[in-house]
């Protein structure tokens, strides 16, 4: 089965959107004096989405094929994946202890929201059979991931100012 | 009946998904992260008071002296451990950013 060439440019900017991800992580993560919140959710981010991105082909041929066990396995894995990185930010945080700041809990609500579509629409297309949030599934969750990225942009910008006037106010 | 079972397992990892963030807003409070960092500390040191009680009421039957032998190592981690944590409690109070 190929792929017709808008699932081609989706998987592509997913793929960019990977390549961005990690690059935002390795600044933070050179960038950052000590563990952070930031650094933990961009971690999480990068992995999650590196480990969806690299999934992608595969579960694409599986769920290409006949019987509702095989489209599963496209939708469920995505949903467990997210719901695995929620925990694994949690985890991170509660053993480092980390308060979880603006950009790691704006990367679990991302998270849970994508995890939801998942299952909206698997249960949309397969159980109701109605079939009509299509395209908001096709351009929706790419759109999240993309948005992501200047909302993390932002909030990281706004800590840095913030921390710089707390510095200038203790010296 | 098959469409069920899988809408049924979707939804329950999505419930599971909703559930680690509630436990992660938990952790949006540095209060809160303290709390439990407090708690923590607090039930191990119950757990050693019992472990103390048993061993002096004769309840540890066998390997008497290892118990306890094990018991003090336990006390002197706990309190290394005890003491690491106000130092931080200490430098935290004094310092403008975390």
């Amino acid at each position: 089965m190929s792929w017709s060439s808008i699932e081609s440019v989706l998987f592509d900017i997913g793929k960019l959107v990977f390549l961005v991800y990690f690059m935002l992580f390795l600044i933070a993560v050179f960038s950052e004096k000590k563990v952070s919140s930031a650094v933990i959710g961009l971690m999480v981010l990068a992995v999650a989405n590196g480990m969806m991105t690299a999934l992608t082909p595969v579960l694409y041929e599986l769920s290409s094929r006949s019987g509702i066990g095989y489209k599963f396995v496209w939708y469920g894995s995505f949903t467990l994946i997210d719901c695995i990185a929620v925990f694994l930010l949690y985890k991170f945080h509660a053993l480092l202890r980390q308060s979880v700041g603006r950009i790691a809990s704006l990367i679990g609500q991302v998270f849970l929201l994508l995890a939801s579509l998942q299952s909206i629409r698997f249960i949309d297309r397969f159980v109701i059979g109605y079939d009509v949030l299509q395209p908001f599934y096709q351009y929706l969750v790419p759109l999240i991931n993309v948005l992501l990225i200047p909302a993390i942009i932002m909030l990281w910008l706004a800590d840095i100012r913030i921390r710089r006037a707390v510095a200038q106010e203790g010296a | 009946m098959t469409e069920i079972f899988y809408a049924v397992l979707i939804v329950l990892i999505n419930l599971v998904a909703w559930w680690g963030y509630r436990k992660l807003c938990i952790l949006q409070s540095p209060v809160q992260i303290q709390a439990e960092v407090e708690a923590e500390m607090q039930r191990r040191a119950h757990e050693l008071l019992v472990r103390r009680d048993k061993i002096e009421a004769g309840a540890v039957k066998e390997n008497t002296a290892v118990a306890d032998e094990q018991w003090k190592d336990d006390l002197a981690m706990y309190m290394e451990e005890f003491e690491v944590k106000s130092r931080l409690r200490a430098r935290k109070h004094f310092s403008v950013i975390e």
